[in-house]
C-alpha cells in the first residue's frame, strides 16, 4: 500500500480580504502545516485556478489542490456560487471543499451543506483559535481521513 | 212617525238610475246636497260622472268609490219593479276614512323611510324589471328614477353579470336555489356613466298579491374598498421595508464586524509579541481587544433585535415548560457558578414562535442570574397565572391571556426607571454588569409581536419580577399547522 505523502498536497485558499489571507497564512505557519499554499481573491479566480484558465493556465505553477478553503462572501462570484459550480463539474466535484467563513448564520450552514460542501467552519474570534482549527484541519484531512488526490493530472 | 215620513231626513243617498248607462233619474235631497247639483242638471247623465273613480256596481256586491268632493262612499245596487230601473244606495264611509288615514299615515311613514334611506333600495319583478327605486339608489347610479323604472335591472350591472342576470333569475325560478337571496354578497355595479363600483348587495324575496318581488338593498363600498386598499398597500410597503431593513441589518452587521475581527485578531497576535510591551501597554491592549469584543456583541444583539419583527410569523403549539427546561440546560454553567436555585411551576401551552420564546426566556432568566446580589444565593421563581381580558373594538387575537412571572431576589432596580430598562441600550448599572442593554428591548419586541406585553416590578436591593403577558392563541391566519415533532 502506497503511503501517501500528504505533505506535498497543495491547498487552495480563497478569500477576498487580504488581511484574512495573511492571518490564515500565519495560522497555517504557526500550526506547522507543511503543505504548499495557493491564494485566490474571488470566486472567478477559484474556477479559473481549478480549470487552469487565464492567468492560471500553467499547471505546474498552479497545480490541482487536494483541499480548498473557501470563504463565502466574496465579490464577483461568491463562495456559494463557486461551490455549486464545483460540485456540478465532473472533474472537480470530488475535491473536498471546506468553507471557512465569518458567517455563523443557520441559513448559510444549511445551504452550503445542501450544495455539497464537505465541511463548514466558522472562523473563530481569536488568532489562537484559528491556529487550533488549522492544526485540527491538517490532522483530520491529511492524517485521519483519506482524500481523493493523486499526483497525476486528472483534469 | 212612520218610515214614509223620514224621507227628507235620510242621511243616506238614494238614486234611481236607468238603463245600462245607469243614467240618473231621481235622487234624494241628501244625495243631491252631497253631489252639489240639482236634478235638473243631473237628469239623464251617467252615474259615473258624479264619481272620481267609478266601476259599475254589481248586484249583491258593495262598491267603494269616491265622489268629486272627495267623500268616500259605499254603493250597492238593487233592482226596482219597473224594468230598466235600478236603485243605487249610497252610504258615506266615515269610519273607514279614519282607518284609511291611519294606513295612509303608515304608508307615508314607510315611504318616507324608504325615500330617506342612505342605502339604495331597488325592487324588481320576476322578469328583472325595475319596479321601484329609492332616491338613494338613483343617486348611487347617477340616474333619475324614471330612467330606470321599467328597465331591466341588468343595466345597473357590469359584465359579465349584466348578460348573465337573466340566467341567474331563471335558474332561481327553476331550481329555487338561493345564490345571493337572503345571503348578501359584495358585487360590482355599473353607474350611468359606465364606471364600475363595489357594493354590498343583499336581496330578499317576497310574494305580494300573487306576484314575486325581489328587493335589493345596496350599500356603497367605494370608500371602504379604497380604505382597505390603502391599508393593504401600506402593509405591503411596511413588509417590504422590513425585509429591506433586515437585509440591510444582516449585511451591515457583517461588514461592521469585519474591522472588529481584525482588531481582535491582530490584538491577539500583538499580545504574543508582548516582550516589547510594558505592563501598562499590555493593559491598554487588553482593553482595546475587550472594547472590540463588546462592539461585536452589540452588533450581534442589534441584529437579533431587528430580526424579531421579521421572523415572528410561524406560530405553533409551544409547551413553555420544555422551553424553560431547554433554556435552563443552556444556562447550566451559569446556574452552577452562581449556585442559583430555580423553581419552575407548571407553565401553559400557548401558540407562539419557538425560537423567540426561547430567546425571551433566555434573556429574562439570564438577567435574573446576572443581576444577583453579592452575598446571596440567587433564588429564581418562574410561574404563571391565567388572565381573562374582554376585547371590544380591537382585533385582538384572543380573550384569554396568560401572565408569566420571572421573579428573582437580585439587585432589583428603582421603579422610576421602569420604562427605561425596556429601551434599547439603556443600562441602569452601566458597564458594571456584562451585556449590551438590548436583552429587555428584545423581550419587549417579542412580547408585542405575539400580541402581548412585558412589565416589571422591583424593589431596589430586594429583587425584581418580570411579567410577560401572552395570548394563548394567535390570529387564525398566522398560525401554521406544523407536524408535531
Amino acid at each position: 500500500m502506497e503511503i501517501r505523502n500528504t505533505k506535498t498536497i497543495p491547498i487552495l485558499i480563497a478569500d477576498d480580504d487580504d488581511e484574512d489571507r495573511m492571518l490564515v497564512q500565519d495560522a497555517i505557519e504557526e500550526s506547522r502545516l507543511p503543505n504548499p499554499l495557493h491564494f485566490v481573491v474571488d470566486g472567478q479566480e477559484v474556477m479559473d485556478y481549478l480549470l487552469n484558465i487565464g492567468k492560471f493556465s500553467d499547471k505546474e505553477k498552479y497545480p490541482a489542490p487536494g483541499l480548498v478553503l473557501l470563504d463565502l462572501n466574496m465579490p464577483k462570484k461568491d463562495g456559494r456560487e463557486v461551490l455549486r459550480e464545483i460540485k456540478n463539474t465532473k472533474s472537480l466535484r470530488s475535491i473536498p471543499i471546506i468553507v471557512l467563513t465569518t458567517s455563523k448564520a443557520e441559513e448559510d450552514i444549511l445551504r452550503t451543506y445542501d450544495l455539497g460542501v464537505n465541511s463548514y467552519i466558522t472562523k473563530p474570534a481569536t488568532f489562537n483559535g484559528l491556529v487550533e482549527i488549522i492544526r485540527n484541519l491538517g490532522k483530520y484531512w491529511f492524517e485521519i481521513v483519506s482524500i481523493p488526490y493523486n499526483n497525476e493530472d486528472k483534469r | 212617525m212612520k218610515i214614509a215620513d223620514i224621507y227628507s231626513h235620510l242621511k243616506i243617498g238614494l238614486m234611481v238610475v236607468e238603463g245600462s248607462d245607469l243614467s240618473m233619474r231621481d235622487a234624494n235631497p241628501w244625495l243631491l246636497e252631497k253631489i252639489g247639483e240639482g236634478m235638473h242638471t243631473l237628469d239623464g247623465k251617467a252615474l259615473s260622472t258624479i264619481f272620481l273613480y267609478f266601476h259599475t256596481p254589481i248586484e249583491g256586491q258593495s262598491l267603494i268609490s269616491t265622489l268629486h268632493n272627495g267623500a268616500k262612499v259605499e254603493l250597492t245596487i238593487s233592482p226596482l219593479p219597473q224594468k230598466d230601473l235600478q236603485l243605487i244606495t249610497i252610504r258615506e264611509i266615515v269610519v273607514e276614512a279614519l282607518i284609511t288615514e291611519e294606513s295612509q299615515d303608515k304608508e307615508m311613514r314607510l315611504q318616507a323611510i324608504i325615500n330617506t334611506a342612505v342605502d339604495g333600495i331597488i325592487s324588481i319583478n320576476r322578469m328583472g324589471i325595475v319596479e321601484h327605486m329609492n332616491p338613494a339608489a338613483a343617486k348611487l347610479f347617477g340616474y333619475l328614477p324614471e330612467e330606470v323604472l321599467g328597465q331591466n335591472v341588468k343595466i345597473l350591472m357590469p359584465e359579465p353579470d349584466s348578460s348573465q342576470h337573466d340566467t341567474y333569475l331563471s335558474n332561481h325560478k327553476q331550481t329555487g336555489v338561493k345564490k345571493i337571496i337572503g345571503i348578501g354578497r359584495e358585487v360590482n355595479a355599473r353607474k350611468k356613466d359606465g364606471t364600475s363600483f363595489p357594493i354590498h348587495l343583499s336581496i330578499s324575496e317576497v310574494k305580494l298579491n300573487n306576484k314575486i318581488i325581489y328587493t335589493g338593498i345596496l350599500h356603497d363600498l367605494t370608500t371602504q374598498k379604497a380604505a382597505e386598499e390603502k391599508v393593504r398597500r401600506y402593509a405591503k410597503e411596511l413588509e417590504r421595508s422590513n425585509l429591506e431593513l433586515q437585509d440591510f441589518a444582516y449585511v451591515s452587521s457583517h461588514d461592521l464586524q469585519e474591522p472588529l475581527r481584525k482588531i481582535r485578531a491582530f490584538g491577539d497576535r500583538l499580545k504574543r509579541e508582548a516582550e516589547c510591551l510594558s505592563e501598562k501597554g499590555l493593559d491598554y491592549l487588553e482593553r482595546m481587544i475587550n472594547a472590540a469584543e463588546r462592539m461585536q456583541r452589540l452588533i450581534n444583539d442589534l441584529l437579533s433585535f431587528s430580526r424579531v419583527s421579521t421572523h415572528a410569523k410561524f406560530f405553533q403549539e409551544i409547551d413553555l415548560n420544555s422551553i424553560v427546561r431547554d433554556v435552563l440546560i443552556d444556562l447550566d454553567y451559569a446556574i452552577e457558578q452562581s449556585t442559583a436555585v430555580i423553581e419552575v411551576e407548571d407553565l401553559p401551552i400557548i401558540e407562539a414562535e419557538a425560537t423567540q420564546m426561547r430567546q425571551l426566556f433566555q434573556n429574562l432568566i439570564g438577567n435574573a442570574l446576572k443581576f444577583q446580589k453579592q452575598n446571596e444565593h440567587p433564588h429564581i421563581k418562574i410561574y404563571a397565572e391565567a388572565v381573562s381580558r374582554k376585547t371590544y373594538n380591537n382585533a385582538a387575537t384572543s380573550e384569554n391571556l396568560v401572565k408569566i412571572f420571572i421573579e428573582d431576589n437580585g439587585i432589583g432596580f428603582d421603579e422610576q426607571y421602569k420604562e427605561k430598562i425596556f429601551q434599547i441600550f439603556q443600562r441602569l448599572e452601566g458597564r458594571k454588569y456584562e451585556g449590551s442593554g438590548i436583552g429587555l428591548a428584545i423581550c419587549k419586541r417579542i412580547a408585542t409581536m405575539h400580541g402581548g406585553d412585558i412589565d416589571a416590578n422591583a424593589i431596589l436591593d430586594k429583587g425584581a419580577v418580570f411579567i410577560v403577558t401572552l395570548p394563548l392563541r394567535q390570529a387564525a391566519q398566522d398560525a401554521i399547522e406544523l407536524p408535531k415533532t
